[in-house]
């Protein structure tokens, strides 16, 4: 062969060295022609040696021929060449031999995807333990996958063991071909909801956790990282993964995780490294997407139950409150015990009652909100703080009582202890700006869907200094409005005023007894600067204006709503009102933070809404607009906006009732439509039961007919029938009888002809009458049973058939009598006819001697005329004697 | 929530033959008349009792439609037992049964225990497949056999439990090797020697985790 290559090179190439594409072809060429193993081997060595630096020729003339090899070739040596060569080929990566190029791989990658049978080829490859030959196969994928991830993705799906054959690779006891494979899977899983499935389904989870647990959980490297983000692709916007995560008991592996956090006795002081920083952080995120308030509710409370059950809340909160962990996985973990409580009455009790380690002893919460309202803590942490403490509040009532309650001058003695509520009335005071938007968002929180608390809360005063008078909350949070100060203080206090006042018209009316409350808002909302963060202000007074006019209870004489109504018309102007209020909608945050109740800020300076006070001024500000603007009609000028809104109100509630009354009717046309369905189908049932039994009782009456059966369940016609059937045998036997009697008179007269011949004949005669009449005494019984059976049909039928059977018997056994009687009879008569042959033998044998007497007479007569001839006298007695015997003979001859 | 055994089913057939409705009923006990096409797979579970052990079953339900055949072929293999159902009223249901065992029998482990199910059976008056028909199959091709009907919920709880019974005896006699988890069978945690559900036991952390 080399001796041939040489020749050939020679040839083409006599005074250059050979051009890289020659060479290459020159290799392919081998590779494609070549008989021998080891030949074929080198060649595709040979061209894996050139793949980088001549990428591009290897690509356009060897494509073709390597995935040949790849296909047939058995040689796992040649394999795992071919392999990375295609690895090379299909990079995206520059190398650094090729010097600048335009990046080819994706082109090539496009190439050798135009056959999917290539890509099941590379699969089949993984099967091979080796790993000069799984390795490279590994990364081929890859990079076919990081070039063309849809279209691999959908070959890999169409491939029937694809999925499932990279999820056994994670148990590949060799940690590098694992951990490629796990970069393989995190790559496939993007954004691919089947194939994330396919791996749950394969026990994928099972699989990441024992590498996360082999790999030494958080303190693990990298891999327990991988790990984790293969399972956040797995779980996210995936609700039916979800669930199997939880089906799978999955959330109990989390929590050794966790607990691996918690500082060692030796060395508590030990710093996170950033690998492990990493680690809890994706943790985190695994935790945070199974109970994110964005997931279905009927997701998120077994998952958060789960939380609670398998005792990963109660290892959070320990971690919160152990020293060393840094900041920003302080955050997260506050922000993953917020969603794991929010809205689950059980874990926010739970989350209550855990206590910090510090003295005296205060609870979790308290040292969670000193750190808010304090202006040294990291403003991403004092945001989560927030959070979690909204978490905690969410559809919580008794806790927000709680909070409102220990304000309350009543409960002096708990003022020994510092609460949840006065901490955040300290942060109105405070001198942050910061600490005043929390502590008022905050404060808000308790407020939300709790009109006891609005009222309650109504009544609380604060001292601000020892030697002036207390003054209401109320009236404090208005003053720092009307102190101006940063924005971010207005924006809070304007989101507890607005919170306080929606739907609680005694707050509205509180409200509105402050002085210059409605004059310093009006003002606000009139001013003309345009700002950006002062147009936010107005239009947060406008609504609270706003809410002034629709929660207005008119107490108020001088701030009724008409009033208020009026007052905005010619100080502001209803559409300059309209247009203010409608600023917030248009502000960027406040979309964000309609999205998701989560807060993010990072920095102090950063704007943000928070996410139920969007859902209220949502809620509101339709409402409000329309009760503001003018009336259309002149005529409705007094109090339009209050008869619409009432009539609206009763519309709303109207259309509300009728809603439920639809929803219940349809409920019930739904049950009722099954109902006749299942009606309709029992009485199709029905019938063709009925047919059944119809065509069953058809068939039983011809058996009847034809048999005689005894059908029990129907027995008047049975008994009927049988009468009937009773009556035509009797008949025929009468007919019988009648025929049988024809014969015996028959008999009788043969027998009075044969009488006087054989005496025996009547013998047989009188039998045979005797037998007749038993018959006809038969009969009678016969009859007496039928005319029983007949009046009484329910009787057994059976004894009829019995007493039939017995008649039956009985006329047998007559005719067999019958048949002897004949025979009988037939002897005698043969017996007669014997005779009568006898008496005309004797007759002729009369008539013969009579013929030879008239012989013997002539000769007497002749001797006698002779003996007178000769003269003899003959005696007249003589004659006489002979005359006489002439005479009898005569006789006897008649 | 503990489990003697966990196994995992599939719900294969046509489109249209109720696979959902069944599973639907079989976990939530109720029946839902206007159902989507299912994309990709849906998942359910539920506990039952068999010779006084729980079971937990693991079900995975399937879309029918051509186009998700392949992604529905990635579930054969991790199976313990599969329900085949086809559509009584639609006689193209049946003659597609063989395209379907075809499938199952190439990528499945061949012990799966796969169970032939004629749905729909409430709408006898619509009935185009007898059920002599569907015995006949089933018998040709060494499966159990029974009619459903998801609407009516008869059936339907035997259909699951005469497959997890079967599956069991199977493993009572061998069959399945059972520490194989990719056969669609799991011991339950009472099997291992685990201690991890002791949420407050600190001093097991170390070694809960490595059972795992």
């Amino acid at each position: 062969m080399d001796y041939f290559f040489g020749f050939k090179s020679v040839i083409s190439q006599p005074d250059a060295e050979p051009s890289p594409a020659d060479t290459v072809l020159r290799l392919v060429e081998r590779v494609t022609s070549s008989t021998l193993l080891e030949d074929r081997r080198d060649a595709c060595r040979a061209i894996k040696a050139l793949s980088k630096k001549y990428r591009l020729e290897v690509g356009a003339h060897g494509l073709d021929a390597l995935i040949a090899v790849l296909v047939s070739d058995p040689d796992l040596e040649t394999s795992s060449f071919v392999l990375e060569t295609l690895c090379n080929v299909t990079s995206s990566e520059v190398f650094d031999e090729e010097g600048v190029g335009a990046p080819v791989g994706e082109q090539f990658t496009e190439i050798f995807l135009k056959k999917p049978e290539n890509v099941i080829s590379v699969i089949t490859l993984l099967d091979e333990y080796d790993f000069h030959v799984r390795l490279p196969a590994i990364r081929l994928l890859m990079n076919l996958l990081n070039n063309k991830s849809k279209e691999m993705q959908e070959i890999i799906l169409a491939c029937p063991m694809g999925v499932a054959k990279l999820i056994d690779i994670l148990s590949d006891s060799r940690d590098f071909v694992r951990n490629e494979a796990l970069l393989l899977l995190i790559q496939l899983t993007k954004s691919n909801a089947n194939i994330q499935n396919i791996i749950a389904y394969e026990r994928g989870f099972d699989q990441l956790f024992k590498v996360v647990a082999s790999e030494g959980y958080s303190d693990g490297g990298i891999v327990v990282d991988d790990s984790l983000q293969l399972m956040l692709n797995l779980l996210k916007r995936n609700a039916s993964n979800q669930t199997v995560f939880r089906e799978e008991s999955c959330m109990k592996e989390i929590t050794p995780f966790f607990r691996s956090c918690q500082p060692s006795e030796s060395d508590p002081g030990h710093s996170w490294s950033t690998q492990k920083i990493s680690n809890v952080h994706s943790m985190l995120q695994v935790v945070r997407t199974l109970v994110s308030p964005a997931n279905a509710t009927q997701v998120v409370s077994p998952a958060q139950k789960n939380v609670f059950g398998c005792g990963l809340l109660s290892e959070l909160c320990a971690l919160l409150m152990s020293p060393g962990v840094p900041a920003d996985i302080l955050s997260e973990i506050i922000c993953t015990v917020g969603e794991s409580i929010r809205g689950c009455r059980r874990n926010q009790e739970f989350f209550g009652q855990v206590m910090a380690s510090s003295s005296p002893p205060r609870t979790a919460l308290i040292v969670l909100l000193m750190s808010m309202v304090n202006e040294k803590q990291p403003v991403p942490l004092r945001a989560a703080v927030l959070y979690c403490f909204e978490c905690f509040l969410y559809k919580n009532d008794v806790s927000q009582g709680q909070i409102i309650q220990a304000l309350l001058p009543t409960s002096t003695e708990a003022m020994q202890n510092i609460s949840a509520g006065q901490l955040l009335c300290g942060g109105l005071f405070s001198t942050d700006c910061l600490s005043h938007w929390l502590s008022s968002v905050a404060l808000s929180h308790a407020l939300v869907g709790n009109s006891n608390n609005k009222e309650l809360l109504l009544r609380v005063h604060l001292a601000i200094a020892k030697d002036v008078a207390p003054v209401s909350l109320l009236q404090q949070a208005f003053n720092i409005l009307q102190m101006g100060g940063k924005l971010q203080t207005r924006l809070g206090i304007l989101t507890l005023l607005s919170t306080w006042l929606a739907d609680s018209s005694n707050s509205v009316a509180q409200f509105l007894k402050l002085q210059n409350a409605i004059a310093f808002l009006t003002a606000l909302v009139a001013s003309n600067e345009h700002d950006d963060q002062e147009v936010l202000v107005q239009s947060l007074c406008a609504f609270l204006l706003g809410l002034c006019v629709v929660y207005n209870n008119d107490s108020n004489s001088n701030f009724s709503k008409e009033s208020l109504c009026q007052l905005i018309t010619k100080r502001i102007g209803v559409e300059t009102f309209v247009d203010k209020l409608a600023e917030i909608a248009k502000h960027e945050v406040y979309s964000k933070a309609l999205k998701h109740p989560q807060i993010r800020i990072n920095t102090a300076a950063d704007i943000q809404f928070d996410h139920e006070f969007c859902r209220l001024y949502k809620a509101l500000e339709n409402v409000i607009a329309k009760a503001v603007a003018p009336p259309t009609s002149p005529k409705g000028a007094e109090s339009p906006s209050e008869s619409e809104l009432k009539a609206v109100a009763k519309y709303k509630d109207v259309i509300r009732e009728q809603d439920g009354q639809i929803q219940h009717l349809r409920q019930r046309l739904a049950a009722l439509e099954g109902d006749h369905i299942a009606a309709q189908s029992k009485i199709e049932e029905l019938n063709v039961n009925l047919h059944h039994l119809q065509d069953q009782n058809t068939l039983l009456k011809a058996q009847r007919n034809n048999n005689v059966i005894i059908d029990e369940s129907e027995p008047s016609s049975q008994s009927e029938s049988s009468t009937e059937k009773l009556m035509k045998e009797l008949e025929a036997l009468r007919l019988d009888n009648e025929r049988l009697q024809g014969q015996l008179e028959q008999q009788q007269s043969a027998k009075d002809l044969a009488m006087p011949v054989n005496g025996g004949i009547g013998l047989a005669v009188e039998f045979a009458s005797t037998q007749s009449a038993s018959i006809m005494d038969s009969f009678t019984t016969h009859e007496d049973v039928q005319v029983c059976s007949f009046f009484r049909p329910e009787s057994s039928a059976n004894t009829v058939d019995l007493e039939l059977k017995t008649v039956r018997s009985r006329l047998d056994a007559m005719e067999t009598e019958l048949a002897e009687t004949k025979h009988c009879l037939s002897v005698s008569i043969a017996e007669n006819a014997e005779l009568k042959e006898e008496i005309e033998r004797v007759k002729k044998d009369q008539e013969d001697l009579l013929v030879l007497l008239a012989d013997q007479d002539g000769k007497v007569q002749k001797y006698k005329d002779r003996l007178k001839t000769l003269g003899q006298t003959v005696s007249d007695d003589e004659d006489d004697e002979l005359d006489d015997l002439g005479e009898d003979d005569e006789e006897l001859s008649s | 929530m503990s489990y003697a055994y966990l196994f995992k089913y599939i719900i294969i057939g046509d489109t249209g033959v109720g696979k959902s409705c069944l599973l639907l009923q079989f976990t939530d006990k109720r029946f839902q008349p206007v159902h989507d096409l299912t994309i990709g797979v849906e998942f359910g579970a539920r506990m039952i009792t068999i010779d006084g052990k729980q079971i937990k079953l693991q079900i995975w339900d399937t879309a029918g439609q051509e186009a998700f055949r392949s992604i529905t072929r990635s579930y054969y293999r991790g199976a313990a037992g599969a329900l085949l159902v086809y559509d009584i009223t639609r006689r193209d249901t049946f003659n597609h049964l063989t395209t379907w065992l075809e499938d199952a029998r190439q990528h499945s482990n061949s012990n799966m225990v796969i169970m032939l199910i004629g749905n729909k059976s409430d709408l006898e008056s619509r009935r185009e497949v007898k059920k002599e028909e569907g015995e006949a199959f089933a018998r040709e091709h060494g499966l159990v056999f029974m009619e459903t009907s998801a609407k009516t919920a008869a059936n339907v709880e035997e259909a699951f439990i005469n497959t997890a019974r079967e599956i069991y005896e199977k493993i009572q006699e061998g069959v399945f090797d059972i520490n194989n988890e990719a056969n669609g069978i799991k011991l339950g945690p009472q099997h291992l020697p685990s201690n991890a559900n002791t949420p407050s036991g600190g001093a097991s952390a170390s070694q809960g985790g490595s059972c795992c």
